[in-house]
């Protein structure tokens, strides 16, 4: 084997073993690396007791209720599960039914998620408001596609 | 524009014109510094600096 | 083909030609870059949610295109000089590394100036986010790296082994908004449905094209120039950068 062959296994033995190690790794510690939980994963109780998570859905269209001050109630859903959520305080200038929304909170003990803070999570569509409209009748114009239950995908 | 959000917008068209313009300056600075450098050394072929 | 390739390797036919190169790619990327931005502020129609918050778009992506190209690029580069001990690769890793750096830090902070209005937050530490920042922390340690030895080639050999280390990181980044739930949104480009049904309307898309190629033909420019400079730096003893410079 000469000087050149053996750098170029160094190199390509570098660069596998890393990706490996990362494949490896990534498939231990999935679980740990998902931003938020789904109402699917909080409905099947996988989901640390009583600790503060994310809970991250679609704000379910026709649940939004605005009590008096900035008290709102509404529901997060995946594909199949929904969570109702209680939450006073400012919301996103993107907050509305129908949008992706990620909660921060706890789940209380009348199985309404207390959230303290709401981001709007958008999607990686752009359109003018015009072409929106036109889509306005197709289902799945917000998709629950990206709300993918933890425990399903980290096994 | 919606005023609201005209300082993110700007902010950020902002600071890519800074980003591009130090990628520009800053080899520009390098070479001249090297330049002065190089023909300061020039009667000296074997000088190190 | 390999005569080709070993007089382009040589130092004083880079330099040249890089001579002759660099002022047409700068001129090309600013021309773009000018027509692009100025199609994204003005043309371009507000988004139906984000409304004119989404313009940042045309300077976000690009500047994250770049970040991960660049890392690429200079894996590419460190593999080439720990294989074949080229000179001018291992030029390459050294001297893009500061352009990177400062590519990863511009989409990292447009990115925060793009998610207050619009996510609510100008950071979360998700998969994305925090994989794009580690891109930076790489960027930085093959800055630090190179100026931690005073000879030039070990220098350049020790950073090439550190790009190929962290390169395994690119593909993180790209793919961190499928693997994992995120609250970045997918890629709109960069994405196989996407190709099929774009995800971006026409009047929204041209300019962001161009910025992209805007973006990509500076960093050329970017990265020849200070691989010239190091060139000088390295070869100011020898004979063609003396005639190059003698008055």
């Amino acid at each position: 084997m000469t000087k050149r062959q053996k750098r170029i296994y160094a190199v390509a033995g570098l660069v596998v073993g890393v990706g490996v190690a990362a494949a490896l790794g990534f498939t231990a510690f999935r679980k740990n690396m998902m931003y938020f939980y789904t109402p699917s994963d909080l409905i099947a109780g996988d989901v640390p007791v009583g600790a503060n998570l994310e809970l991250g859905g679609l704000v379910e269209k026709g649940s939004l209720v605005r009590a008096e001050g900035l008290k709102i109630q509404f529901s997060v859903a995946d594909c199949a599960k929904a969570v109702p959520v209680r939450y006073e305080g400012v919301v996103p200038d993107l907050f509305r039914e129908g949008q992706g929304v990620v909660a921060t909170g706890h789940m209380g003990d009348d199985h309404v998620f207390v959230a303290t803070r709401i981001l709007a999570k958008h999607d990686e569509n752009y359109m003018p408001p015009r072409v929106a409209e036109s889509l306005k009748s197709e289902d799945g114009k917000h998709s629950c596609a990206p709300f993918k239950s933890v425990a399903a995908n980290a096994g | 524009m919606n005023p609201k959000y005209a300082f993110f917008i700007w902010s950020s068209y902002a600071l890519t014109a800074l980003v591009l313009l130090w990628n520009l300056i800053s080899p520009a600075l390098t070479r001249k510094a090297l330049l002065n450098k190089i023909s300061a050394g020039n009667g000296d072929p074997e000088s190190d600096e | 083909m390999w005569t080709w390739f070993h007089r382009l390797a040589s130092p004083p036919t880079f330099y040249r030609l890089a001579n002759l190169l660099t002022p047409w790619l700068l001129a090309l990327a600013l021309a773009l870059l000018a027509i692009g931005v100025y199609g994204g502020l003005y043309l371009a129609p507000a988004d139906y949610q984000q409304g004119d918050a989404f313009r940042i778009i045309y300077v976000h992506v690009p500047a994250a295109a770049l970040s991960l190209s660049i890392y690429m690029t200079m894996a590419v580069a460190g593999g080439i000089a720990l294989i074949w001990r080229m000179k001018l690769a291992e030029i390459a890793v050294v001297t893009a590394a500061p352009i990177g750096a400062s590519f990863t830090a511009l989409a990292l902070i447009t990115g925060m100036l793009w998610g207050k209005p619009t996510w609510g937050a100008y950071w979360v530490w998700d998969a994305r986010l925090t994989s794009e920042l580690v891109l930076l922390f790489l960027y930085l340690g093959v800055i630090g790296l190179n100026q931690a030895y005073s000879d030039a080639r070990t220098a350049a050999r020790a950073c090439a082994w550190l790009a190929l280390v962290g390169v395994i990181n690119v593909p993180i980044v790209h793919y961190s908004v499928q693997w994992w739930n995120s609250l970045h949104q997918g890629s709109t480009i960069l994405s196989i449905d996407g190709i099929a049904k774009p995800k971006i309307s026409g009047p929204m898309l041209w300019p962001l094209l161009l910025t992209l190629a805007g973006f990509y033909l500076f960093f050329g420019a970017a990265l020849l120039r200070r691989m010239q400079n190091e060139v000088l730096l390295r070869e100011k003893n020898a004979r063609w950068v003396q005639e190059l410079f003698a008055i």
